[in-house]
């Protein structure tokens, strides 16, 4: 607040909201776009997660090998590089022409995927022993043991740190915007050039994502509240 | 060891098993036999390897030598494993699932039961522990003593031949402790087999049929719990029932 004060005595900057009432419905529909994308995205993060944090506590080392080079290398790589090779490198690789939709969707999963692979792999090692043992005594095979005792309760145990990459991804998904994908951020990358306005049009789009992330937020407590199991 | 020489009654032939755990000897050459419906009640200061020992037959614990036979065979790693059932001092309920749940889990999975047949068994099983009201219960809604008798019920579900307790009053309050041993002395009197690791000195009294003293992974002394209890043997067990009573 205090420097939005100074800026006003230094340059006296007229703020003229008005000028992004005509372009309303465009935020709307980016920001359609930019759930499109995050639930997308976070759903194949969830799937490739689950799958990785399997593969690096399974008995077979090569597994394990591809798990941790898996989750090494996309946690190590920053998001935007992703998204740009996926989008450019594998149409010029393997000349599979993917849209800037599905370039965005797949850098933006895999990377998740790699963080969460760590969170489910957490939530599966922190069942205790005991419940393994009883398991195996009853005769259950470690496939039915991993999905009928570990998996519901790990999932639980996950669930907090899984909504938080899920607010994490709504505002990161406004990287795909220089995929020129019009997401919420590609929006407001328009509005600044058409009116010149960028102070206004970037600090709409910002009150938005932080409404967004803010609800979403809460929606997912009572979502976890709902799933919680008391020991 | 061909299995012809195996008496007809013999459930349990345990011959020279021992294992380590890196450095450590826990289980020096223990050998005995269990016979069918015979309760078999293991004391012994802890580090004595009497969990070690109840571990190895459940199969939890890989034996670095001997064998153990399981009704007139070796019991390895491809037996069932649900032949011989445990139950532990942490209960180990899954809290994920109510009472009902936990108990039909394994019998629709392992021995692919119905639904409900498996629900209907699950019911007898829970009137057997006196619990058939607590079936759409969640464990954390029960007493530790209730949790320890749905787990009785939980192994009994997939008809072991034998079943194995470790410890398992050791984490209950007192008042709980006797619900919980009615429960195993009732399964003693229908003829299950039970190997039993306990410090409460009533049930080896009365429903034992024999006592092992485990002491640094060898068996130092066995027999009749009133022949042990009146005169025992061996100084180490005279001093370690001292200091339980």
């Amino acid at each position: 607040m205090s420097s939005l004060v100074f800026l006003q005595v230094a340059t006296p900057y007229t703020f003229r909201w008005n000028v992004l009432i005509p372009y309303l419905p465009a935020f709307a529909r980016g920001l359609l776009v930019t759930f499109q994308v995050s639930i997308v995205a976070e759903i194949v993060g969830i799937v490739l997660g689950l799958v990785a944090a399997l593969a690096r506590l399974s008995r077979w080392g090569g597994l394990q090998l591809a798990a941790i080079g898996y989750i090494d290398f996309f946690r190590g790589v920053p998001l935007l590089a992703t998204l740009v090779w996926f989008y450019y490198g594998v149409s010029l690789l393997f000349g599979i022409n993917f849209t800037a939709f599905s370039a965005g969707v797949a850098g933006l999963g895999i990377t998740y995927g790699a963080y969460l692979a760590e969170i489910f792999r957490a939530g599966i090692q922190a069942i205790p022993r005991g419940q393994n043992e009883a398991a195996h005594t009853l005769g259950l095979s470690s496939w039915q043991i991993m999905q009928h005792v570990i998996l519901p309760q790990a999932v639980r145990i996950a669930l907090p740190p899984i909504g938080n990459s899920f607010v994490s991804m709504l505002k990161d998904s406004s990287l795909i915007a220089v995929l020129a994908v019009t997401d919420l951020m590609r929006v407001g990358m328009i509005v600044a050039s058409d009116t010149f306005r960028a102070f206004e049009a970037y600090t709409f789009v910002a009150v938005v994502y932080y409404f967004a992330t803010v609800i979403v937020a809460r929606g997912l407590s009572l979502v976890e509240r709902r799933f919680a199991i008391s020991r | 060891m061909p299995e012809a020489d195996a008496p007809r009654d013999l459930m349990i032939r345990v011959v020279d098993l021992e294992k380590h755990f890196g450095d450590v000897q826990v289980l020096r050459g223990v050998s005995f036999d269990v016979a069918r419906g015979e309760v078999l009640v293991v004391i012994g200061p802890s580090g004595s390897g009497k969990t070690t020992l109840l571990r190895c037959l459940a199969r939890l614990e890989e034996p670095n030598g001997g064998e153990i036979w399981v009704d007139g065979s070796r019991f390895t790693g491809r037996t069932p494993r649900h032949t011989v059932g445990m139950v532990f001092q942490q209960f180990n309920l899954f809290p994920h699932l109510s009472v009902l749940d936990n108990i039909i889990l394994a019998p629709r999975l392992v021995r692919k039961l119905s639904r409900a047949n498996a629900v209907a068994e699950a019911r007898d099983l829970l009137r057997r522990v006196n619990l058939l009201e607590k079936a759409e219960a969640y464990p954390v809604q029960l007493s530790g003593g209730q949790q320890q008798r749905v787990a009785i019920a939980r192994s009994l579900a997939m008809q072991p031949k034998v079943m194995l307790f470790d410890e398992v009053t050791s984490a209950l309050d007192r008042e709980l402790v006797m619900e919980v041993l009615q429960v195993m002395k009732k399964l003693a009197e229908d003829g299950m087999t039970m190997v039993v690791v306990t410090h409460e000195l009533w049930f080896a009294r009365n429903v034992a049929d024999r006592l092992f003293l485990i002491d640094h992974g060898v068996v130092i002394e066995e027999g009749p719990p009133d022949r042990i209890f009146s005169a025992p043997r061996e100084e180490r067990t005279r001093r370690f029932l001292g200091e339980l009573l």
